[in-house]
Order: C-alpha cells, then sequence, then structure tokens
C-alpha cells in the first residue's frame, strides 16, 4: 500500500470500525457471519487495515491484559511504601526552605512541619521490600511485585490528576488508556466489551466518565462500567412485559429483515449491525453469568475477603476482574475512592486510612495470589495506585494526622505480566519530598505498561484535527528497570 | 447546489464490485449511507411515533434515563425526570452533565461537550443496540408508535405493517419484509394471548375499544423492530 493511501486512511475511524468488527478485534464474533467475509473479500480487508493501530501488538507482549487497581484520592505513600528515617527525626519541625521554594501547594503553607509517620515499615519476603505494616497481605507478594517510589507528576486536584493518569493529558478530550489498549491490540471476549470499569467506595471518582472514555476514539473503545445495580450494563435487562423468547423473536426479525437490506444495498456496515445485536443478545446472557459468584468456592471468596457476594466491595470487584478477564476482556479498572487523607474528621492517615487498607490490601493480594494459581499472572499485569501522593508535611486540619496532595514523588506497585517481582525502583530524597533517582514521570509509566502488552508508545497514534495524538503526548520512556 | 446535484442524488446501493474497487466511495460512483447522529436517532424514533416536540429553544430537558448513571461520579446529580411534551423535545434540549452525559450521546459517538469536535465518528457497537432494544425512552417511542398504528384507518394488518414502515423507512414493504413482519406479528399475538399480563405491560396506553391487549401488544413489539433497524438509523 502506499503512503498516499496510508494518510487518507488515518482520517476514517469509521471504516476502520467495520474492518474490527469484521475479524473480531472489537470483541464482536462473526463466525456466523460469512456473508460478512464474502461480502469484503481479502482485498478489501488488506485496503481496510488502519495505519495508525493494529490489532495485532507492535512486537511480541509478555502480558496480554491489565487489571488497574485506581485508588482514588492519593494513598499516603509515606505511610504506605516509602520510609524515611529522617522524616521521623524532623518531625515536628518546618520544612527547610530549600525544598519549597517557589512551591504551591492545594492546601497547606510554606511553614507547614514536617510529619514523621506514626506506621512500622518490615522487610518482606526475599527481595527484602520495604513495605507498610498497613500492607500485611501485599507484604506476602513482596516477591511477586515491583514498587516504584519515584513516580511524579504534575497536577496537584483531584479531577485533572486522575485525567492525567488515565489519558496522559490534564483535560477532558483524550483517550484513557483502557481506550488506547483495547483500540491497539483489541479484545479477546465475545461476549463482553473489551474494557470494564467497577468502582468501590463512598462515591464516584471526580472526573467521572472521561477518566475511561475514548476521546476522539470511536466509542466502540470507551470503558463500559459495570454497574452494582440490577443491571450491571446500562441498557441490559428487556423492557418490562418482553421475556427471553420474545427478545429472541425480536433480534430474529430485525436481523432477518436487516439481512434482506445488506443483500439489497450492499454496504458491509449493515452486516456489522446485525453482528452487535447479536453481541448484545449474548451479553444479556452473558453479563449476568458474570456477576453470579455462585460457581466460587467459599475458598475463593473467603481468600478475598468476600463475606456478602451480593453487596458491593472492592473485594467482590477483584473478584469480578479476575472473572472478566478468564472471558477475555483486556482492560478491567478498578476504581477504589476516599484516601483523600488530608487530616479531617473521617479523612485522616488513622482510622480512615486503616479502613481504606484493610478493604483493599487482602482482595488485592488475593487476585495476585489467584491469577498465579491459574497461570494467568504471567500474562496479566495488575497495576495499584492513585494519582499521586502526598506531601512530608503535616496537614492537621483538626487534632488528627493528614498531609496534602503531593505531585513530586508517589509510589505504584506493579506486578504479573513482563515485570520483575521483588524489586524496587527509584528513590525520594531523605525527606520523601523529590523523586531524585529513576524518576518515572506518568507518561513513563504509560510507555512502559504499553510495552508489556507489545505496544510502542510511538506508534500507537491516532491522527485528529491534523495531528497525530498518543497516549504518552509527547512524552515517555519505558522504565526497563523494572521489566522481567 | 451539492443537494441538487445528480452525484448528491445518486442511490446507495452498492455492487459488490463497486464496493471491492472503491470500499470509501472515494470517487463519488453512489451515495454514501450514513448512520444518523445520536440525537437525530432519537428524534426520528419520536418522530415516528408521532409526538416529536417542534418547541424551539427553553431550558434543558431531563428524558427517562436508565438508573445507575450517577454511580461512577463524585456526586450525584439531579435528573428531575421531564414529564408530558419535554420527553419528546429534540435531542439537542437533553440536559448535558460532562461528568455523565445522558448516555445515549456518547454510546452514538455525540463528543464530549469539553473540547472542539472536528468530526464525529460513526461507530456501530452492541451498547448502541442494547440502547435502541431496551432503553426505557425507546420502549415508550414503539409503544406510541403503536398507538399510531392500532388508531389509524388501517382495516388489515397488510395495511398496519405498510402503514408502520411508512412512518419509519418512508417506504412500502417488499414482499419478504410484509411476509416476514406478518409472521412475526403473529407469534406475538400468540405469545401474548397466553401471557396477559405482559400484555397490559407492552400494550401502548391508549387502546381503542375495539383491540384485544394482546393483539395490540404484539404491535408494540412490531414497532420496536423497526425502531431499531439499521435502515431506520441511516440516512440512506
Amino acid at each position: 500500500m502506499n503512503s498516499n493511501s496510508n494518510n487518507q486512511q488515518n482520517h476514517l475511524g469509521v471504516r476502520q470500525q467495520t474492518r474490527r468488527h469484521f475479524f473480531g478485534s472489537a470483541g464482536v464474533n462473526l463466525g456466523s457471519l460469512g456473508l460478512a467475509s464474502l461480502l469484503l473479500g481479502d482485498d478489501l480487508q488488506a485496503q481496510s487495515a488502519p495505519s495508525t493501530s493494529t490489532s495485532e501488538p507492535h512486537f511480541t507482549p509478555k502480558a496480554k491484559r491489565v487489571i488497574h487497581l485506581f485508588m482514588a484520592g492519593g494513598p499516603s505513600q509515606l505511610e504506605l511504601f516509602d520510609y524515611k528515617p529522617k522524616l521521623q527525626e524532623m518531625h515536628g519541625q518546618v520544612i527547610p526552605e530549600s525544598y519549597v521554594e517557589g512551591k504551591n501547594f492545594a492546601f497547606i503553607k510554606k511553614d507547614a512541619t514536617l510529619l514523621g509517620t506514626q506506621r512500622k515499615f518490615r522487610r518482606c519476603g526475599q527481595s527484602g521490600l520495604e513495605i507498610s505494616e498497613l500492607l500485611p497481605h501485599l507484604g506476602k507478594h513482596a516477591d511477586d511485585i515491583a514498587v516504584i517510589r519515584s513516580m511524579k507528576t504534575e497536577v496537584f486536584n483531584h479531577g485533572p490528576a486522575k485525567l492525567f493518569t488515565n489519558t496522559g493529558f490534564q483535560r477532558f478530550g483524550r483517550p484513557s488508556m483502557g481506550a488506547w489498549v483495547t483500540y491497539g491490540i483489541g479484545s479477546e471476549s465475545k461476549d463482553l466489551p473489551g474494557f470494564l470499569v467497577m468502582h468501590s467506595g463512598p462515591r464516584g471518582p471526580r472526573g467521572g466518565t472521561p477518566l475511561w472514555g475514548s476521546g476522539f476514539l470511536p466509542t466502540t473503545y470507551q470503558g463500559v462500567p459495570l454497574l452494582n445495580s440490577a443491571d450491571p450494563i446500562l441498557n441490559l435487562s428487556t423492557p418490562a412485559g418482553i421475556e427471553s423468547q420474545g427478545q429472541a423473536e425480536f433480534i430474529d426479525a430485525v436481523s432477518d429483515l436487516n439481512n434482506a437490506r445488506l443483500q439489497q444495498v450492499g454496504d458491509p456496515e449493515i452486516a456489522t449491525r446485525i453482528a452487535t445485536y447479536e453481541m448484545a443478545y449474548r451479553m444479556q446472557s452473558s453479563a449476568p453469568e458474570l456477576m453470579d459468584l455462585k460457581s466460587e468456592t467459599q475458598e475463593t471468596l473467603t481468600a478475598y475477603g468476600i463475606t456478602d457476594p451480593a453487596k458491593p466491595s472492592f473485594a467482590r470487584n477483584c473478584l469480578l476482574a479476575r472473572r472478566l478477564i478468564e472471558r477475555g476482556t483486556r482492560f478491567v479498572q478498578l476504581f477504589h475512592t476516599d484516601w483523600d487523607h488530608h487530616g479531617n474528621a473521617g479523612t485522616n492517615l488513622g482510622i480512615p486510612l486503616e479502613q481504606r487498607c484493610a478493604e483493599t490490601d487482602q482482595p488485592a493480594a488475593a487476585l495476585i495470589q489467584d491469577l498465579k494459581n491459574r497461570g494467568m499472572l504471567e500474562d496479566t499485569i495488575v497495576m495499584w495506585g492513585g494519582e499521586f501522593g502526598r506531601t512530608p508535611q503535616g496537614e492537621p486540619r483538626e487534632k488528627t494526622p493528614g498531609r496534602d496532595h503531593h505531585i513530586e514523588a508517589y509510589s505504584m506497585w506493579l506486578c504479573g505480566g513482563g515485570i520483575k517481582g521483588g524489586v524496587s525502583v527509584g528513590q525520594t530524597d531523605e525527606l520523601g519530598y523529590y523523586a531524585v533517582e529513576d524518576v518515572v514521570p506518568v507518561h513513563d509509566l504509560q510507555a512502559t505498561v504499553l510495552h508489556c502488552l507489545g505496544l510502542d508508545h510511538k506508534k500507537l497514534t491516532y491522527r485528529f484535527q491534523g495531528r497525530d495524538y498518543r497516549l504518552t503526548d509527547v512524552g515517555g520512556n519505558v522504565v526497563t528497570k523494572i521489566l522481567a | 447546489m451539492i443537494v441538487t446535484s445528480a452525484t448528491y442524488q445518486q442511490t446507495s446501493i452498492v455492487s459488490a464490485e463497486l464496493i471491492t474497487r472503491d470500499p470509501r466511495n472515494r470517487l463519488l460512483a453512489r451515495q454514501s449511507r450514513i448512520r444518523l447522529e445520536a440525537e437525530a436517532i432519537r428524534d426520528s424514533s419520536i418522530q415516528s411515533a408521532g409526538v416529536l416536540s417542534t418547541k424551539i429553544g427553553g431550558r434543558g430537558v431531563y428524558p427517562p434515563q436508565p438508573a445507575g448513571i450517577y454511580v461512577l461520579t463524585q456526586q450525584k446529580k439531579a435528573w428531575p425526570e421531564s414529564q408530558g411534551n419535554d420527553r419528546f423535545r429534540r435531542g439537542m434540549y437533553i440536559f448535558f452533565w460532562r461528568s455523565s452525559p445522558y448516555p445515549l450521546m456518547p454510546t452514538f459517538d455525540a463528543p464530549e461537550a469539553s473540547v472542539t469536535c472536528t468530526r464525529r465518528s460513526r461507530s456501530n457497537t452492541p451498547l448502541q443496540a442494547l440502547t435502541l432494544a431496551n432503553d426505557r425512552s425507546f420502549f415508550e417511542f414503539a409503544q406510541l408508535l403503536a398507538e399510531k398504528i392500532l388508531q389509524s384507518d388501517a382495516t388489515s394488518d397488510t395495511d398496519r405493517i405498510r402503514l408502520a414502515m411508512q412512518r419509519t423507512l418512508a417506504r412500502n414493504p417488499t414482499p419478504f419484509e410484509q411476509t416476514r413482519l406478518q409472521a412475526f406479528v403473529d407469534a406475538q399475538k400468540t405469545w401474548y394471548a397466553k401471557n396477559p399480563q405482559h400484555a397490559k405491560t407492552v400494550a401502548p396506553d391508549f387502546l381503542p375499544a375495539n383491540w384485544e391487549l394482546s393483539d395490540a401488544a404484539a404491535w408494540t413489539a412490531l414497532s420496536r423492530v423497526l425502531l431499531n433497524l439499521d435502515e431506520f438509523i441511516t440516512r440512506e
């Protein structure tokens, strides 16, 4: 194909849809649609192949799928992963001016005093990773995970920071990581969407749907919220008074008439439409089946810490995440809210932090173990972290300890497909204020995840408004130190 | 000038040879079929049902939306469901929350309100199928369309099917379509006759006196089929 036709096709996301649906990369099974392939023919398949994305990875991937455990609010790295003896020593002193010269904070002032942690840290596993006592279950998996202690982001307010972490840009409008990934390598699920989003905690994350939106990519790639309500997916249930037989007859009639139209006008888009109705129909049984945990053993439920399988919780979402990837879903994102521990009653580093850890530690660790037992950890990335970290300075709004938003340094962990276990990458200075060694900006993290999936972040582009866009914007370096 | 040109007025019917030679219609040897925009899909359904409000301007409206929209937003938004004619305003008047738009909109590629939009993409997804097939609003449109069919002068099923086709696709059914739709409506009549409770739920609210609920419900089911056809949501 010559470069001219390549360029033209960059603008034709619509037609790319047709082709993607045909070859199942968007999750639509066309096994029964011989007619569609006949109509397309090999020539058209070649011509329709989008030049800017691929349903094949750019190189051999180590991972096939991602489970992103998003801890919304900004978990405190200084209580969980980044122990700083010097900070303990200087507890109560005003932070040296050299650190905060010219800096702005969301709430605290320059004269805020340093806050040593009240949490104990332990060396865990053979690797001796230092992990807080608040995460005892994760501690048992120290040799499985890679901790990045030198994460760095650009914005200190929740909404923009979440957008930045998820879409690589701090304002609305860009595709999210899950959308880029399903755009790049499609999905293996025939009965469920390729990118699903779940939520637990007292409220939804700041930022809302753009966090898992498809931005300027076709909406096929947007994350689909999996809800805890009677309809786990919007409009999944048939209208009142229509039973399964009626729905089947409805789908058949729609398909027959669409098919007649297809034969008459020959537009392959109609074949895709027929396939989407078939998949919608399958989703009506596959989604309730997914949500029904009856087939899980008591042992599994106990391991995740699920006391009531019908009750929404982070633990239940972790188990659902495993069930989703077993069914071929490419990208699963779990938002757990309320990590914004400023120091108010209910949002501080005392009991509220302990509660957040108790809600998430055991399920996340159980997920790692469960994936390991099923041989799925080796090609699944599990990623844990928030939109930023918290300051070494305290923010004593009331009598309870708290910290302000911090963008200069925070911690995350990853494990699974393509990630080295039992390592830590990066260091912060002696107060934990700046990341000083192997700094990992958000775009580097994104580049690394894409790399594990076999995608070159510089090649995964989409042309919009006259230029090529990518998840990592104009940044991004693969963090080779955490690669297995 | 463009719309009156011979090129624009071509049919969108395409031969296998032509679609192979020019899949993207760059040579304009035919008209392109274009799926309607989100708002227009809803407007068309309402228009087919004969209840589209032509009111211009005014405050945003809140047509029914599925439960669970605000589970994943920071705050639960107010959605005071509109009543009366405000349910049938054009889609462009639907109130737009940026963090959680009316779900029909993003599902059918309406852009986010926070960025410039140089073109809308036109995807073709299972979530669109779920929306048209199951969404409460669209089901209400199907019931209203059925109401129009039942209240018409048509005296036979053949005429009713023809009327329904004209209201939705602006053409008469082919012999195949006539037969297929008759078979469908017959099957529904039989089923609803055995399930009167369901028939009551599905039938339009305002029935002419001589109608059985089960027959009326079958026409809602038929209307629902037509409102879900690819042709219905496509500018041919």
